[in-house]
């Protein structure tokens, strides 16, 4: 296999879920096609740099964290981080206690952006807190920190009793 | 021991070392608050898993990949295919939308001035021979205004635009923190004879001067208006009439390796 076929068959299963997360990290379709372009791109460019074998799936969520992080930068605005506060969550509770999933969807899309990529590489994607340590680029100990304040977020949003 | 609520998710998520693990169940066992916390995040992890994947368009991965393979220092033996194939389909004539066409020149726009240092084919400040180099490198432009809005040549580029593999000249300024890229475009693209767009905080002008067309991506709308104010009252770019646009091969080549190529 050349190195483009390698590339195709390496990484484009991975496509799908690249999408899904970032969408769900971009909340907009637009936003999500665009970060998972130039994921691509800098993928296909730094292929030479991936070590056959070792885990490409968690090398391509690395490089769409750091795409979206460049981009927020240069939008001057960070992956913004409101403290839970005793006021409560940025959206208002949903009524429907433990809901159906659009419910859920809407919760997790109300989380503020650190903490819900974090529960969507955990949760979602089922990812490792090492391969999250490796795709933020933070400590074990903010992997763990982050998870928990995105679960205890959604859980006060979902309308549990506050943790 | 204490409630610990972070701890209470690392055992959840069977993350702890066996004497924490050991530690948090036996406390989980005797405190009702951290019981239904732990059984709260075992029911949203179940629930999360559960989610539907979302699905992207039907062509996405046709177009990631199409441009994705668009090279950046690819070899010779690669690139003699790929460029044919992309004069190939800029003979087709593939047409493209105002807003798309911005969107790919804020990306250009983005592209250059985020890289360190700049890259530049030619250097500036002085117009006259960044047009010359753009002469003798296929691109004919008339010369360009020195500055605008406080924003100074300080050099060009030749880059390759999608989908029709058009290679452009792209002047670059900059004016302290502030930089505007301006990209001389062929007339053969469709666009409205003045289009302003605003695409990831970058101010857009489309513009059609004599018989140029002019694409302006600048940092603030101030910056944009000062650029085509400075375009459209300039009399070379008035005047003087374009040259067709010659897409070789040697052009395409030699926008894909940044130098002149001879076959």
């Amino acid at each position: 296999l050349n190195r483009d076929e390698r590339f195709a068959a390496e990484a484009v299963p991975h496509l799908r879920s690249l999408f899904g997360t970032a969408y769900r990290m971009t909340r907009s379709v637009h936003d999500a096609e665009d970060l998972v372009q130039e994921t691509f791109l800098r993928a296909f460019r730094g292929f030479d740099r991936f070590t056959p074998g070792t885990n490409i799936r968690a090398w391509l969520y690395t490089i769409l964290y750091r795409v979206r992080t460049d981009t927020l930068r240069r939008a001057g605005r960070s992956p913004s981080t409101v403290e839970l506060t005793d006021d409560g969550p940025p959206v208002p509770p949903s009524q429907e206690a433990l809901g159906d999933s659009e419910d859920l969807c809407r919760a997790l899309e109300g989380l503020p952006e650190v903490f819900r990529v974090a529960v969507i590489l955990r949760d979602v994607q089922e990812f490792s807190y090492e391969e999250i340590a490796q795709i933020l680029e933070v400590p074990i100990g903010t992997v763990m920190s982050r998870i928990h304040r995105g679960r205890a977020l959604l859980r006060v949003v979902l309308g549990g009793p506050r943790p | 021991l204490s409630c610990n609520p972070e701890r209470v998710t690392g055992y959840v998520d069977g993350v702890l070392d066996e004497a924490s693990a050991a530690e948090v169940k036996a406390h989980v066992g005797t405190c009702s608050e951290c019981r239904e916390q732990a059984a709260f995040e075992q029911d949203l992890r179940r629930r999360l898993r559960g989610l539907s994947a979302l699905d992207p368009a039907l062509d996405f991965e046709q177009r990631v990949l199409k441009r994705s393979r668009r090279p950046r220092r690819p070899s010779l033996r690669w690139s003699l295919p790929a460029a044919a194939a992309l004069v190939a389909v800029a003979i087709l004539g593939v047409r493209t939308s105002a807003r798309l066409l911005s969107w790919e020149l804020v990306k250009d726009h983005i592209h250059c001035f985020g890289r360190t240092p700049l890259e530049a084919h030619v250097w500036g400040p002085d117009p006259g021979r960044v047009a010359s180099w753009f002469g003798e490198n296929g691109n004919t432009i008339p010369v360009p205004p020195a500055s605008a809005g406080g924003l100074e040549l300080v050099g060009g580029r030749r880059c390759m635009l999608l989908p029709d593999a058009v290679i452009v000249a792209h002047l670059l300024y900059e004016g302290g923190q502030r930089r505007t890229s301006v990209f001389v475009l062929p007339s053969t693209r469709p666009i409205p004879d003045s289009y302003t767009a605003e695409i990831d905080s970058e101010s857009v002008r489309l513009l059609r001067v004599g018989t140029h067309t002019v694409g302006i991506v600048g940092d603030t709308p101030e910056d944009a208006e000062a650029f085509k104010r400075a375009f459209t009252e300039s009399r070379a770019w008035n005047e003087t009439p374009s040259r067709p646009f010659l897409l070789t091969m040697d052009a395409a080549l030699a926008s894909i390796l940044g130098r002149p190529v001879g076959l």
